[in-house]
């Protein structure tokens, strides 16, 4: 069978490549991606409150430190131009939405470069509809990490959904092909930030919703990244490490999430191979599990 | 002669208690539960809607035979939401399946099996599958999410049968809860990721299961797999020889690179694969135990 990877083929460690020579991919590409991963202790309170002030300092030393400039707005300012029109794209998921001081810290930032408050919209599943978004020259991607029934984990590539027209089109084979959605002209090269909240993610789900309030735990942090398959990668990365550590061994996800790698070696999206990615982390330490 | 009117009579009776049962059923839910009160609006899904209510969760549930949806909201001051849904399928066998999927907590006796965890009841009955989720702080709502699933189940009048490829499972080591039922390629690749192909022809007409066997910290996985036709299962064990481990070759038997064994053997209609076997006695012995009754198969 053409393209065909096995289970052997991941246990031999070679389905990266099985994959790539499949499509023709060379190996060997050295190009390294930089994805920032900061926590803070405080970013959330017992009660899961979120903590505004640290979530906007916390964003802010990530994206200084992903472009390399000393100050936040000064970063932003390569990602934003005064005149762009810029959709925030968002996540409403009712049992763990992107959080409210998350949208805000970014929207804060979008302003302080310059862009004009009306030019500047925060939506979800209505963003096929959302003028802003219909006109908008740049999109910042934000969303919570988690486990996801049919796609193995939602992260930075799968936030796209509600760009496309009909959702069941991008669902066969586990959602391998999600990447696709960063092609639809509403979508195509506008991306200049991916931001995947790790504050509270979730690492297993169970039920028609796929949620389960066990196996969500306080991570308190953000990972950033302007290449959405490199944050997802680390993402992933992570919610695998603290699967091994509370089931004690390796638990299959519920769906394998091969839409990564997909995005990667088929679609040429970003960079999935973790030997590719320079993994910076930043802030505390306790539990960091990668 | 007698014999006969009896039975059509017994099959019409059955056939219009059915269908005022799917009536009754929505109609005689509790609207309110230990102060929970049923919002005004109860909402229906289908094959075709379903997405839009569950998003890529609905593709579970297609996969199965999934007939229709009723979800019910519950809202009391102060307290988090409750959300009961009933997934109705065309047969028991596919709600057991649904159940199965992802089964891994307690039993807590309702319907014909059940869990709860995490704030989620789920529970099958006939040809129902239950879930009833809190939004919110468990604790506060895990007694009437209870009480809400003892009178659903109460008001569905019959039980049903599970799938008949289950008794072919042998009993001794088997970890009976993580028993999973399902049909389709991308179902087993959720359970156990054998391939990115349907290298097994799955499709939605064989019945399927895969079960754990544990002793102490040794695992492995038993697969059997019914199909329609003997040729079809013939077919089904060739192409997986030859996309899984060629080196079998006619043996049906191979080391894998994790040191772990696969074996899989053919016997009519049911090919059986013992995968993640600690050696070959092991994946042997758990083969030669399948109990194989052309009773059991020949009823599907």
């Amino acid at each position: 069978m053409k393209n065909l990877l096995t289970r052997r083929d991941f246990i031999k460690g070679t389905a990266y490549a099985a994959m790539g020579a499949a499509i023709g991919i060379p190996p060997g590409k050295t190009n390294k991606i930089k994805v920032v991963l900061i926590r803070h202790a405080k970013a959330l309170d017992d009660k899961s409150q979120h903590n505004a002030e640290i979530i906007q300092q916390m964003l802010d030393e990530a994206v200084t430190t992903l472009l390399g400039k000393s100050g936040p707005v000064e970063a932003w300012k390569l990602l934003i131009k005064p005149m762009d029109v810029v959709g925030i794209k968002s996540n409403v998921w009712r049992y763990l939405p992107t959080p409210r001081e998350l949208e805000n810290a970014i929207k804060r930032r979008i302003l302080d470069v310059g862009v004009e408050e009306d030019n500047i919209s925060i939506n979800d599943r209505g963003v096929r509809k959302d003028p802003v978004f219909q006109k908008a020259t740049a999109l910042i991607n934000v969303r919570p990490l988690r486990t996801h029934y049919w796609s193995g984990i939602g992260g930075c590539i799968k936030n796209y959904i509600p760009f496309g027209e009909h959702w069941p089109d991008y669902h066969p084979d586990s959602c391998a092909d999600l990447a696709l959605l960063w092609k639809l002209p509403q979508v195509r090269g506008k991306t200049r930030l991916n931001i995947l909240s790790v504050l509270n993610p979730q690492f297993h789900g169970r039920g028609p919703h796929h949620f389960d309030s066990r196996y969500v735990w306080q991570y308190k942090g953000l990972i950033v990244s302007t290449d959405p398959v490199a944050a997802d990668a680390v993402g992933l990365k992570l919610i695998q490490a603290k699967r091994l550590e509370h089931f004690g061994e390796e638990v299959e996800f519920e769906t394998t999430p091969k839409h990564v790698q997909v995005a990667d070696v088929k679609h040429h999206l970003g960079v999935s191979d973790l030997n590719r990615i320079e993994l910076i982390k930043l802030g505390w330490k306790d539990g960091i599990l990668i | 002669m007698i014999n006969k009117v009896r039975l059509i009579l017994l099959i019409i009776i059955t056939v219009t208690m059915k269908g005022l049962t799917v009536e009754k059923l929505y109609q005689t839910i509790p609207k309110e539960i230990m102060g929970w009160k049923a919002e005004e609006k109860d909402e229906f899904y289908d094959r075709e809607t379903l997405h839009e209510y569950i998003n890529g969760g609905a593709e579970l549930y297609l996969t199965y035979d999934f007939k229709q949806a009723f979800a019910r909201r519950f809202v009391k001051p102060n307290a988090p939401e409750i959300i009961l849904e009933i997934y109705e399928m065309n047969s028991s066998k596919d709600a057991f399946g649904v159940f199965s999927s992802e089964r891994q907590d307690e039993e807590v006796g309702i319907g014909q099996d059940s869990e709860y965890g995490g704030g989620l009841l789920r529970f099958w009955k006939d040809k129902y599958f239950v879930s009833i989720l809190v939004i919110g702080d468990e604790k506060v709502a895990k007694a009437a999410i209870l009480e809400l699933g003892k009178r659903v189940a109460d008001v569905i009048p019959s039980i049903g049968k599970k799938p008949e490829i289950i008794k072919c499972l042998p009993k001794e080591n088997l970890v009976e809860n993580r028993i999973r039922f399902f049909h389709t390629h991308s179902i087993l690749n959720r359970q156990y990721f054998l391939a990115s192909e349907n290298i097994l022809n799955l499709n939605r007409q064989t019945d399927c299961v895969i079960a754990p066997y544990q002793i102490g910290k040794q695992k492995s996985y038993l697969l059997l797999l019914q199909y329609e036709t003997q040729s079809k299962a013939e077919a089904a064990y060739q192409s997986f020889l030859q996309n899984y481990m060629p080196e079998a070759s006619e043996s049906g038997v191979a080391k894998m690179e994790n040191d772990k064994w696969t074996m899989a053997k053919l016997r009519q209609e049911l090919l059986m694969i013992v995968v993640e076997a600690p050696d070959e006695k092991w994946a042997s012995q758990l083969l030669s135990t399948v109990k194989f009754e052309l009773g059991v198969l020949e009823s599907f």
